[in-house]
């Protein structure tokens, strides 16, 4: 066990390492730079002075050495753009944001994409089996953009229920602002009850048809009882396979929902950076979020094993 | 070991959900909601606005939408232009009213200029302050100049006083900042001397660059200084105080602020709102009180406008977009350097038929200096007449005769291939509805009218752009200029020789930078209005260097209750030292 965590360990590292030299030589390769919109506009001599503020006079070798030297003491550096923003306040701010509506999402979209998914698969070939079905495809279709204007217009605009933009914060940070967060949570919920419901469905229709599933019908076991115990479990697999990577996926971010609700997140900023070649906090961000990936992926061998037992641990006896 | 197994997953779960939990702690004390505001200050229905009703008073507070917070508010750096003018204030104020743009004395009661037009002696207002109560004095505005041209922070605005003496040698590292000559005579005498006379000296006083800095704040905040709003002070009608990212700025006012009595407005609101269509239902519920926004949406507050639903402010804005030529002398095509190829491309467009086609606001351009740009006390187009407006008639609804100058520009280049072989590249950038509408009206314009095929060379973004225009992956490209003070002089020196490095693709002509060169101390108005006039000439009809297009202009919507709102160019663009609020409840 200590052999396979050192191991995970070092490729982790060695991941991390790949990841972040990528990210700034493919930002490096972009035409232009974070200053140059700004450059544009000034006398020559100006410019000098504005490069050497920020350090991106020096030749491109000498920077990337300088970041990652930078990195490993977990200093990514300030904005380009945005004065005095750093990566570490950025997590500070703006994760708790983006993870509150991402959980919210999840938490509402995957307990209802379960649900519809079990009757889908419960009375296969029937009108509520198609009306799921169509309905997920319709979902999941439907850009995020679109829905969440289309619900502002409606529900905040001609019927007045709920607040158009904004976001709770303070103490009402993680439990309270409610009405705020209705708006973003339903907008972003549908593509996990789309997913989690198709998902379930073809699970549990492979399971149905299994030996066991028919012994135990043969058992005479209630038709509730061979769910619960046989279908059900059984069918779980690729779901818990899938939810620590919605997790990961969830609390990054949603840009569209984040601007259309003014919704101080993570997800907003972290496009924003890509697009104004922001590096320090571009780097910071993919490094910061692929190390919560790679763990979360980690938690998802371990779960693996724990869901379905013939699954070995490496390293482990069989 | 099965049920260790379970143990230890439940364990991993539940770390990761804490994980998140603790990450975040507790994050700002603010409360980043939009509804607080907007019920107090919104229309009819809410208990707040009913309890304001009864007293009869309406709530000063203004609800405004922008799409973006200049997170910077280091006046020196011009910062966020918006704040800065109404949360600052410098010698001087920019107002537009009906006289036009102009600046009105603001922190400075009076000023001597000495004869010979070098020396500017301000006399300060005494009952200036600052939001902590200090007195604004002649040695925060030493050491906000003094701090302008200081090398060590590299600001973009230094060039701006490169007249001032001793300034450029500071900037540039030669000299000291005790050799240059802004200082303080005493507490409320702030004087400044010139190189030589400059005219435009006055016109950007009213820039952001040049307002006071405190220096016990700024060097207490050190590198933080105009990053972390909280350790700000202010001199202007309104204070920052409070903060969201991507969501919400609110600004109080100032009670220090020497003319608050004739503040009116009690709070402003600004929210982040990034789409056209959430602003539209925010501003038709009353949750906001100003309203830009462009396209259809424009075109429908339009006509609530007309029918006395809502206001409608729209204003010259000192802006000129057009085509820039190529001049690097590696056009795609080869045929840039003659000029009337040039023409015949610029004569080709109809701007008053692209205006109303493209972009359904604007005012078609026929000059570089736009109507915003004052001089002597009015608009610099009232005074002299539209630089290519005669010849430009004269082509445009004339195919044969644009094509005839056209082939004759081929002939002087010794070309023969027919001008429906010749292919000419067009750079542009940017994928909105407009952006598009804009490079195909132009691609279709030109070939029609010219009988050539015009190719578009079409990139995302700005960087990319620049990327593609210094390599010179063009024969003309979509460009224009933004004023940054109010003189012609700030159009005219962009085409100076490498005054902006490639920006302006790479245009040269020395007649014209002597011309530039002879305005240096030039004090004689009706003569700098001569070589003005010279200049545009050259660049326009001789040179035909750039193809104007349109004026920029500036649309605002406003709700009925909103009073005495004004918009200007060369200070904060919305200015809300006089506005006020009347008959919201009613």
């Amino acid at each position: 066990m200590a052999k396979y965590l050192i191991r995970r360990f070092c490729e982790l590292v060695l991941t991390i390492f790949l990841i972040a030299s990528a990210t700034f030589f493919l930002l490096e390769a972009v035409p232009g730079d974070p200053l140059s919109e700004r450059a544009d506009k000034l006398p020559v001599q100006s410019r000098e002075i504005l490069y050497k503020r920020y350090g991106l006079d020096k030749p491109m070798m000498e920077r990337y050495v300088l970041t990652m030297t930078r990195m490993c003491k977990g200093d990514f550096g300030e904005s380009f753009v945005y004065a005095g923003q750093t990566v570490g306040g950025l997590i500070h701010d703006r994760l708790p944001v983006s993870a509150r509506l991402g959980l919210q999402q999840m938490i509402l979209g995957v307990t209802v994409g379960l649900l519809l998914g079990i009757v889908a698969a419960t009375k296969r070939g029937t009108a509520i089996d198609y009306m799921v079905v169509g309905l997920s495809v319709l979902l999941i279709s439907i850009p995020h953009l679109i829905f969440g204007l289309m619900l502002q217009k409606i529900f905040a605009g001609t019927l007045r229920w709920f607040p158009t933009i904004g976001w709770p914060a303070g103490k009402d940070l993680w439990l309270g602002g409610w009405e705020y967060t209705v708006l973003p949570t339903l907008t972003g919920c549908f593509s996990y009850i789309a997913s989690y419901a198709r998902l379930l469905k073809t699970s549990m229709l492979d399971v149905v048809n299994q030996d066991y599933v028919l012994t135990a019908e043969s058992k005479g076991l209630s038709k509730g009882a061979i769910i619960r115990k046989h279908i059900l479990r059984n069918s779980f697999i690729p779901v818990m396979t899938q939810l620590p990577m919605s997790v990961g996926m969830c609390i990054t971010g949603s840009f569209f929902i984040e601007s259309i609700y003014s919704i101080p997140g993570i997800g907003q900023y972290y496009v924003t950076a890509v697009n104004n070649q922001d590096l320090s906090i571009v780097l910071g961000e993919t490094v910061l979020l692929s190390l919560l990936y790679i763990i979360i992926l980690f938690i998802t061998d371990i779960l693996y094993v724990v869901v379905d037992p013939r699954i070995a641990m490496p390293g482990q006896e069989h | 070991m099965h049920n260790m197994k379970k143990a230890l997953a439940l364990l991993l779960a539940g770390v990761m959900t804490i994980g998140t939990l603790t990450a975040c702690g507790d994050g700002t004390t603010e409360v980043a909601t939009a509804g607080d505001a907007g019920t107090v200050s919104t229309a009819t229905g809410s208990g707040d606005a009913a309890a304001a009703e009864s007293t009869g008073a309406d709530t000063q507070v203004m609800n405004v939408r922008t799409t973006a917070f200049g997170n910077n508010y280091d006046v020196q750096d011009m910062g966020w232009r918006w704040m800065m003018a109404d949360c600052y204030e410098g010698l001087y104020r920019n107002v537009a009213d009906s006289e036009g743009e102009h600046f009105v004395l603001a922190g400075a009661e009076s000023v001597d200029v000495s004869e010979d037009g070098t020396v500017y002696t301000f006399h300060l207002r005494q009952n200036a302050k600052w939001s902590d109560g200090q007195p604004v004095t002649a040695h925060d505005y030493e050491y906000g100049w003094k701090r302008l041209a200081n090398p060590e922070y590299g600001y973009s605005y230094a060039s701006f006083i490169y007249n001032v003496v001793g300034a450029e040698e500071y900037n540039l590292g030669t000299g000291s900042a005790d050799d240059m000559m802004a200082v303080a005579l005493d507490d409320y005498t702030f004087q400044v001397t010139l190189e030589v006379a400059d005219p435009t000296f006055e016109v950007k006083l009213v820039a952001t660059p040049l307002y006071p800095t405190r220096q016990d704040i700024a060097e207490a905040a050190g590198d933080q200084w105009g990053k972390d709003w909280t350790l700000c002070v202010y001199n202007g009608p309104f204070c920052m105080s409070e903060l969201v990212e991507d969501n919400k700025m609110v600004w109080t006012k100032n009670p220090y602020y020497w003319d608050a009595e004739n503040t009116h407005l009690e709070a402003i609101n600004w929210y982040i709102v990034s789409e056209d269509s959430t602003a539209a239902t925010m501003f038709d519920n009353g949750e906001l009180d100003q309203l830009q926004t462009s396209g259809d949406y424009s075109i429908k507050y339009q006509g609530e406008a007309e029918a006395g639903n809502v206001q409608r402010l729209v204003s010259d804005y000192p802006g000129t977009i057009g085509l820039r030529f190529n001049f690097f002398g590696n056009d795609p095509s080869g045929l840039m350097s003659n000029v009337k190829i040039r023409k015949a491309i610029s004569y080709a467009i109809d701007r008053e038929e692209m205006i109303e086609a493209v972009y359904g606001r604007y005012k078609a351009a026929y000059s570089y200096i736009p109507p915003a740009i004052s001089f002597d006390g009015s608009s610099y187009r009232s005074q002299t007449e539209e630089v290519i407006s005669t010849e430009q008639a004269e082509y445009n609804n004339n195919p044969e005769k644009l094509q005839a100058l056209f082939q004759e520009g081929l002939d002087e280049l010794g070309v023969t291939t027919p001008i429906s072989e010749v292919t000419l590249t067009f750079l542009s950038s940017g994928s909105t509805t407009e952006s598009q509408a804009e490079r195909e009206y132009l691609q279709q314009t030109i070939q029609q009218k010219l009988g050539c095929k015009v190719e578009l060379n079409t990139v995302g973004d700005s960087s990319l752009l620049k990327a593609e225009r210094d390599a010179g992956n063009f024969d003309m490209m979509y460009g224009g200029w933004y004023a940054d003070y109010n003189d012609p002089l700030d159009f005219m020196y962009t085409y100076y020789t490498d005054a902006y490095g490639t920006s302006f693709a790479g245009y040269s002509n020395p007649e014209y930078d002597a011309l530039i060169d002879s305005l240096t101390g030039e004090t004689d108005i009706a003569k700098r209005k001569e070589i003005y006039q010279e200049l545009e000439n050259i660049l326009l009809i001789e040179d035909c260097a750039f193809a104007p297009l349109y004026y920029s202009t500036k649309e605002v919507f406003l709700q009925n209750w909103v009073k005495d709102y004004r918009t200007s160019s060369f200070g904060a663009s919305a200015e809300f030292y006089i506005t006020y609020i009347e008959g919201r409840n009613k």
